[in-house]
């Protein structure tokens, strides 16, 4: 599933002020890719993600999935694109804590057309052995990847990270990103990860770079480096 | 500038803490409006009754004449061999009557040194033209002397004191003209006996005292007035009365001696329902208002405890941030005590002011009912500090331990990143036990337990109030059963007792015979046997399920209801029972859906030869029929629907204490349902917000978030079915043992339905803002929560 994004802008107004948080994008994702996209604090990444994925709208512009213009749909059509199409993992690995870490992939399977098996994906996230543990039993790495094979469950046609290795150490970083790395590659899963460090952009075939609201530069990756092969910074 | 942060918080939970301080307010206003009340009947009753010397106990006796007294009157007054009621004699001998009621008086206090008797002689009468009664009592030398309570004593034979309810009721005052028997007496005072206290006149739980009244004339005037004579012995100790001892060394002695064989029962004056039903009024109603507002009290307490956590908890960064900045536990700890002290002092402060002042109207309503003198309420320290200081203790004292027990953490832990929440045992139980449920089912029904303080406030508040609801509708058709369902059934309009001192009189057609006798004994208990045809037309015994059993009667007895749940006598038992002398075995072969007194039906001729002594078979006291019956005819008339109409006013009351009952339920259920799930919906923003974002829509967060809640009050009202019809059978035969009398509670598997449909209502009012604040839940809080 492609997403192009035609001139989308996005204000916020406080009284009279209108701040620009989105100005003129104009994007195109391709099916199965792995675009990072880099930006410090304020430089409208996170707002940008809001908008792509449906979890905002833009104030103007127009954003379209496969042809299918989302832009202008209300929050019950938004709702049932985002439970058909996409997934999200954020820095807070927000597991359901009453859950085991099965039940909560399961929470994730459950609202998919096509799921994956469970068993499969806790395998390929690697926490085979911790699968009837609970999160406050877990380490911040394990509860990331499971939040990674939570959303990944239902079997989205894109994935959205938010910052994936934010509360991570390098290592766990790093066994984080391997892991989104695989389900890129072996699901096909386009990948869109928004993140402040530039070493991750390594791992990307396209890195965007954003400031201050727009779209500074589009890189095309030549030489991809898997997860452990990247400077931590 | 620390109180003005924690102010801020405050407000943000301001709905929550209105909620809260309304359960506050009401634990306070129950707790105060019914100590007052009562306490202002407490104090004037116990002085009333020290000082007018009731009785401490009461003795039945048969009213008839015993072997040995009937042999004495035949010597010393040359009657006639025969059957006598004292009522009889009275009319025929005085002198004869007084000798025998003399002579049991004396053989008893011969017997029980400590003890002494007096005869208490009374009418049940009429007032003109109305379906109005009035019982007139004989005045008493030295126990349960009368009280005037305004006016004075009657001293002219046309001169006459009620009671001062009666009289307002019905718009009587002093020197007004009340007409009994077609004769004007002249309102003089207003009275009270002591051991009159609910006016109890017959089986029938009927105390409307708009309707009824007791008066008092003198000793002249009663003698003449025409009425349905009873006697029975007012009994007081020369000493202390020590009920115990009395039981063992009286009570017991007569019962198993089979001495003073005149005594048809003995009872206690507490044990006895017109005298005795005020102390555990007053018992009861101190404990259940204590019980009542300490469950509240307790309700709100835990839920300000777990008000206190969550925002001390939710806040601990900033707490940190204090610390760290060298800010003292108690500087911290100040803002949070001191707002809880602004909310609760107030409401409480109020739920006590509210409580004085409809303390008045609770004391007015006791009043209706009890004839008892009233003071002024006046204000009681200790009423003032139960209501006030003591829950506020406990409100502050808990706040302040959680507090410092969140506070007693090091400022860096504090700054650290949320703790971690660990999953209770209670989750991991009811998981385990969903094993093969879905993931989306184990979230919905296990998340609630994970916070095992909060459902245990929730469940227990739910499960309080579910028994309050249960008991409601338990409760509801109570005057039915007792009195209405009996006189609905029965196809007589008219009932009227013979004068046995004069010749039976003839029937007319369509009139019936039946044959009462009230000093029929059972296991040394009195009961009352009663003879009707086994093919009557208007008197038919109906079974539980409604079928005419009346045909029965060939075949043996048919027992009332009561009878049955005080002695636990079934259909096919053999029961020895006691007519005179003689002892007589009877097979059980029906129980009949009859509530208000113990009573064995018989067939009329059987009951008859058994009275009469196998003289005849045909005697009767009583008449039946649709038509009028001549008053002149009989020595008293009664119509069933005056019965029925005084029965509806009580249905009424019944009904509109049930209401309310169950609104006041209702209201605490919503509001801890109110608090507790927007707590919910507060802790879980992000879990919804998540939810939200994954694709889940409005109504399926909602339903994964508070159906559980749903689950969990239709279990706790389940669990409390049994428990209210637990206390339902133990407040029945507490009853039963100390009051002899049978309060049909009833529990039905409608109420369960009805019950579950109240639960579901609660539920919906409840969680409405909880659901409004779910479909409130910005998609974005979710990246919010780590850029906050």
């Amino acid at each position: 599933m492609s997403i192009i994004l035609k001139n989308v802008n996005k204000i916020y107004k406080t009284g009279d002020i209108e701040t620009y948080a989105l100005k003129n994008i104009s994007l195109e994702i391709k099916q199965g890719e792995f675009l990072v996209i880099l930006g410090p604090s304020g430089s409208g990444k996170s707002t940008l993600l809001n908008v792509i994925s449906g979890l905002d709208s833009p104030t103007s512009g127009e954003i379209s999935y496969n042809d299918e213009i989302i832009s202008n749909y209300d929050s019950k059509k938004l709702t049932k694109f985002r439970r058909d199409n996409l997934g999200f993992t954020f820095q807070q690995y927000n597991l359901l804590q009453n859950l085991t870490v099965r039940e909560n992939i399961e929470i994730g399977a459950a609202i998919g057309k096509n799921p994956f098996n469970i068993d499969e994906i806790i395998q390929k996230v690697d926490i085979e052995s911790e699968k009837d543990k609970y999160p406050y039993q877990l380490s911040g790495g394990q509860q990331q990847r499971v939040s990674i094979a939570r959303s990944i469950a239902k079997n989205p046609n894109i994935l959205f990270c938010d910052e994936p290795t934010g509360a991570l150490d390098e290592a766990t970083g790093k066994q984080v990103l391997d892991v989104l790395q695989k389900m890129n590659k072996e699901f096909k899963t386009t990948t869109v990860v928004i993140t402040h460090n530039p070493n991750i952009a390594l791992m990307a075939d396209r890195v965007m770079k954003m400031n201050s609201g727009r779209i500074e530069e589009i890189v095309r990756n030549e030489s991809k480096k898997n997860a452990f092969e990247i400077n931590w910074g | 500038m620390l109180l003005k942060g924690t102010l801020k918080t405050f407000k943000n939970k301001i709905a929550q803490l209105s909620a809260i301080g309304i359960i506050i307010f009401l634990s306070s206003f129950i707790f105060t409006t019914m100590f007052y009340a009562i306490s202002s009947l407490e104090g004037p009753a116990e002085k009333f009754f020290i000082d007018k010397h009731q009785e401490d106990f009461s003795i039945d006796m048969i009213n008839g004449l015993t072997q040995k007294e009937l042999e004495y009157a035949i010597s010393n007054y040359h009657i006639t061999p025969g059957i006598y009621t004292l009522t009889n004699i009275k009319k025929e001998n005085k002198d004869l009557f007084y000798a025998i009621l003399h002579n049991r008086e004396k053989l008893f206090e011969e017997k029980y040194k400590g003890y002494n008797l007096e005869l208490r002689e009374y009418k049940d009468i009429s007032v003109n033209n109305s379906n109005h009664k009035i019982k007139i009592i004989k005045e008493s030398k030295n126990i349960n002397i009368p009280m005037i309570e305004k006016g004075k004593k009657p001293s002219l034979n046309n001169e006459i004191a009620i009671t001062k309810i009666y009289a307002k009721k019905n718009n009587i005052k002093l020197n007004d003209e009340l007409r009994i028997k077609e004769k004007p007496y002249k309102v003089v005072g207003y009275v009270l006996f002591p051991d009159y206290n609910l006016p109890m006149f017959s089986s029938t739980l009927i105390i409307d005292n708009g309707m009824q009244t007791i008066g008092l004339v003198t000793d002249q005037e009663y003698e003449n007035i025409k009425g349905e004579e009873g006697f029975h012995f007012a009994g007081k100790s020369k000493g202390k009365f020590d009920e115990k001892n009395f039981e063992k060394t009286v009570v017991n002695e007569i019962k198993n001696k089979k001495d003073l064989d005149y005594v048809t029962g003995i009872t206690s004056t507490k044990n006895q329902i017109r005298s005795g039903a005020v102390y555990e009024e007053i018992k009861g109603g101190k404990a259940m208002s204590l019980a009542f507002s300490f469950m509240i009290s307790s309700i709100a307490i835990m839920i300000v405890a777990i008000i206190i956590y969550k925002l001390i908890r939710s806040e601990r960064g900033q707490i940190g941030v204090l610390k760290a900045l060298g800010y003292s536990n108690t500087e911290i700890a100040t803002p949070y005590i001191t707002l809880i002290l602004a909310i609760a002092l107030p409401m409480l402060i109020a739920g006590y002011a509210a409580g004085k002042f409809s303390s008045v109207f609770v004391r007015d309503l006791y009043l209706e009912f009890y004839l008892l003198p009233s003071t002024n309420i006046e204000t009681d320290l200790m009423v003032f500090f139960t209501a006030i200081l003591i829950p506020l203790v406990f409100f502050i004292g808990l706040s302040m331990l959680i507090t410092k027990k969140m506070l007693s953490k090091k400022a860096v832990d504090l700054l650290r990143a949320g703790d971690k929440e660990k999953v209770s045992k209670l989750n991991k139980f009811a998981s385990k036990m969903m094993k093969n449920a879905n993931a989306i089912t184990k979230f919905k029904y296990t998340f609630i337990l994970n916070d095992t303080g909060k459902f245990f406030v929730f469940f227990v508040g739910i499960a309080f109030v579910s028994i309050l609801i249960m008991f409601a509708l338990m409760t509801n058709g109570l005057f039915n059963r007792m009195v209405t369902d009996y006189y609905n059934n029965v196809g007589y309009k008219y009932e009227a007792y013979v004068d046995i001192t004069k010749p039976l009189p003839t029937l007319k057609n369509g009139e019936e015979k039946f044959l009462l006798y009230t000093n029929g004994k059972y296991k040394d208990d009195t009961i009352t046997l009663k003879g009707i045809e086994y093919n009557n037309k208007l008197h038919k015994l109906y079974n539980d399920k409604k079928k005419d059993i009346t045909p029965k009667l060939k075949e043996g007895v048919i027992i009332s209801k009561s009878f049955n749940m005080k002695y636990g006598t079934k259909i096919g038992d053999n029961i020895k029972v006691k007519i005179g002398d003689k002892e007589y075995n009877l097979t059980i072969v029906g129980i009949c859906e009859e509530y208000s007194d113990y009573k064995i039906y018989m067939n009329l001729n059987e009951l008859s030869k058994m009275v009469t002594d196998n003289k005849s078979d045909d005697f009767f006291n009583g008449v039946y029929s649709r038509e009028g019956l001549d008053e002149d005819k009989y020595l008293t008339v009664t119509d069933k629907s005056d019965i029925l109409e005084q029965a509806q006013l009580m249905q009424n009351f019944t009904k509109y204490s049930i209401y309310m009952l169950v609104i006041v339920a209702m209201v605490i259920a919503i509001i801890v349902l109110y608090i507790l799930t927007t707590i919910t919906v507060e802790e879980k923003y992000y879990d919804v917000s998540l939810l939200k974002v994954m694709g889940y829509s409005d109504g399926e967060v909602n339903s994964m978030i508070l159906n559980s809640y749903f689950l969990y009050s239709i279990l706790s009202f389940l669990v409390s079915v049994p428990m209210a019809i637990g206390i339902m059978n133990i407040l029945e035969k507490y009853l039963i043992e100390n009051f002899n009398m049978v309060l049909p509670l009833k529990f039905r598997v409608w109420h369960v339905f009805a019950g579950v449909i109240i639960v579901a209502v609660i539920f919906f009012i409840g969680t409405l803002s909880a659901k409004r604040k779910v479909n409130q839940v910005s998609l974005q809080e979710i990246l919010k929560q780590y850029r906050d």
